[in-house]
């Protein structure tokens, strides 16, 4: 509470009282160096435990396989002198739980760093990755595949085709209105919820004419499923990931002050509009590519950011990768309950992230001390 | 020295004039602050100064540059904005906040230079004890101050303030004012102050700017401005105007018809 003024009069004060706020500002700063470092804690704990759950949840499934075995499969990759495997475990661990814990973690990655650049560039704790429409515009994409069979690629990938297709079409048309009208963040959240009922309720179309066998393809589509994955996808999502992410996390600085809204972004130097779309185009693109795969999992793009920054706070150069690994682990631990928990049914990894991460993060809200980040 | 040349400037939204025809000079190191009544164009004037709105017509020079002419970031070197209030959706620090005024200077990342020259502001205005504080838990007038801290750690030659003191007790509006004082004469600052309260201004400015329906109706030093018969121009306001050890002290005594019209 001292200002320059006071300042002023401190500076002929006797030496001992100059010491004792010389000391004071150590306080402050060592403090400082005990957030950061307690922040890049929280981050190096958070990147073993994804980690180590990966490899851990490798070994989990309905096939008994030891725990030995599927190193030694897994290192036989690798080293396929070494190691020699029976056929069917081998294919199991390979081309089954491999791929699966692979996609979760890059799905929940995508998802939580998606949505806190979504959140920050729309200003809105309520926006998510399909903020923009993308989910639903991704499953009307799935709907025409399904029925009709008609899109822009044929054969395994039409429903991926379609699903990316039309959700990068709704992601397009918002971010279009927003360069073109230079559009408010609140306009484009309006614009992104209409455009959600509107592919909806065409999506609800197709649904009522469906036969049965479509219906159940659509249906289970939009529960949001990992398995879907394999390794011929893999190149494909890496590459979106290598050209995303990156650049995303370039923009933390400028994230951090859209957060102080457009007019006060500007007189820092910060063009908020063209920030606003830049980020919104890649989140797009990659939350697209991820959801073409995995249909939607709805819950942790909105959570996973809320819950990094009750722990760490809201500086994006830590928010963002926190979001991103949070959104992992939540979902490779729903994705492996969902695997056994019922056995040997497997309740589809959508439904159970939301069952799992909903009462957890009730459970952060609750206990969340007004005063603080930790 | 000129700092600011403003020439010819004129800013509307669709149909309303908001500012036309304002021509002055501002000089370096002054501290000048801007009168009027509400919807004077007061803040859209320090928009348009800040590049944050684009004047229709007129230029605006700044160290004999025009900001057309010049990059967002460019401009955000030389001249800092302190808002009125920042409302933010969610929670920032105190050390975040004044963080943000680096980034015209920055790369992509901000490196220790940066971090020890945010330390040194809040060191210097005695708010580095609040680094870790939550920005909207704090005062009123501590958050006036660490926008202004920002500002500061901007380096700018120029800092334009939108009603630094609207929502203060007097004890603050003073600490406020004596913190700008001190930048315009120690740093050699040039100030602009969108300011309503027209005794401080008095007491601390060199030249007060008095605006009127987007039009300069007065420029010049406290004394020559805050006279009786200007005051009743532009507020509609019968007023008494005492000087103190050289001061012109301003008391309004009544209105003068229902609203202050043109």
């Amino acid at each position: 509470m001292l200002g320059l003024f006071k300042k002023q009069s401190r500076k002929s004060d006797t030496d001992s009282s100059g010491s004792s706020h010389r000391k004071q500002t150590s306080d402050a700063r060592s403090d400082y160096q005990r957030y950061v470092g307690r922040k890049m804690l929280f981050m190096f704990v958070m990147l073993a435990l994804v980690i180590f759950l990966g490899a851990f949840i490798v070994t989990v499934g309905p096939l008994e396989v030891s725990v030995i075995d599927v190193y030694k499969i897994l290192f036989s990759r690798f080293f396929p002198d070494y190691f020699i495997n029976a056929d069917l475990p081998s294919q199991v661990v390979w081309n089954i739980r491999l791929p699966r814990i692979v996609a979760g973690i890059m799905a929940g990655f995508g998802l939580g760093i998606c949505g806190c650049v979504m959140q920050s560039v729309l200003k809105n704790p309520l926006a998510s990755p399909f903020t923009l429409g993308i989910s639903s515009g991704a499953s009307f994409g799935v709907a025409v595949a399904a029925v009709m069979g008609v899109g822009i690629i044929s054969g395994p990938y039409l429903l991926v085709g379609n699903a990316f297709l039309f959700s990068m079409l709704c992601a397009m048309f918002i971010i279009a209105l927003s360069s073109l009208k230079g559009a408010t963040s609140e306009t484009l959240i309006l614009a992104g919820i209409a455009i959600n009922y509107l592919f909806s309720s065409l999506s609800d179309l197709f649904h009522y004419f469906a036969t049965d066998e479509q219906l159940r393809l659509m249906v289970s589509w939009g529960m949001g499923d990992l398995s879907a994955f394999s390794w011929s996808n893999f190149m494909l999502l890496l590459c979106i990931f290598v050209f995303c992410t990156p650049l995303l996390y370039l923009k933390a600085n400028d994230l951090n002050i859209m957060v102080i809204g457009d007019e006060n972004a500007k007189s820092l130097g910060i063009d908020a509009n063209r920030v606003r779309m830049f980020c919104m185009l890649l989140a797009s693109l990659l939350i697209a590519t991820i959801v073409c795969f995995t249909g939607t999992i709805a819950f942790i793009g909105l959570v996973a950011p809320h819950m990094a920054r009750m722990v760490i706070g809201s500086d994006h150069k830590y928010l963002a990768p926190a979001s991103g690994l949070l959104g992992a682990l939540v979902l490779i631990v729903a994705d492996v309950v969902g695997m056994n928990i019922v056995r040997p049914t497997i309740v589809p990894t959508g439904i159970m992230t939301s069952l799992l991460g909903v009462p957890f993060f009730m459970y952060l809200i609750l206990k969340r001390k007004r005063k603080e980040f930790w | 020295m000129v700092k600011i040349t403003i020439n010819d400037l004129s800013f509307g939204y669709a149909s309303t004039k908001i500012l036309e025809n304002i021509s002055v000079d501002i000089h370096k190191s002054s501290f000048v602050s801007i009168v009027g009544p509400n919807g004077a164009g007061k803040s859209t004037f320090l928009k348009c100064i800040n590049k944050i709105l684009t004047p229709d017509r007129g230029d605006i020079h700044i160290d004999r540059r025009n900001i057309r002419q010049m990059k967002r970031m460019e401009v955000a070197r030389n001249i800092a904005y302190v808002p009125q209030s920042s409302n933010r959706v969610f929670p920032t620090t105190v050390f975040e906040m004044v963080l943000m005024g680096r980034r015209p200077h920055l790369g992509w990342f901000s490196n220790e230079t940066d971090k020890e020259k945010v330390w040194h502001v809040l060191e210097e205005m005695g708010l580095d004890e609040l680094a870790l504080r939550n920005f909207d838990e704090l005062s009123g007038g501590q958050q006036q101050k660490i926008l202004i801290a920002r500002a500061l750690a901007q380096e700018t030659g120029v800092i334009l303030l939108d009603e630094p003191t609207s929502n203060l007790d007097i004890w603050h509006q003073l600490d406020v004012m004596e913190n700008v004082k001190w930048l315009v004469n120690n740093r050699n600052v040039t100030a602009l102050m969108v300011v309503h309260d027209l005794n401080m201004a008095s007491k601390y400015s060199d030249r007060i700017l008095m605006m009127k329906n987007g039009r300069i109706v007065s420029v010049g030093d406290p004394v020559s401005v805050l006279t009786c018969e200007n005051i009743e121009k532009v507020y509609g306001v019968e007023a008494h105007v005492h000087t103190h050890e050289g001061i012109p002290y301003v008391m309004p005594l009544k209105q003068r018809g229902m609203t202050a019209d043109a």
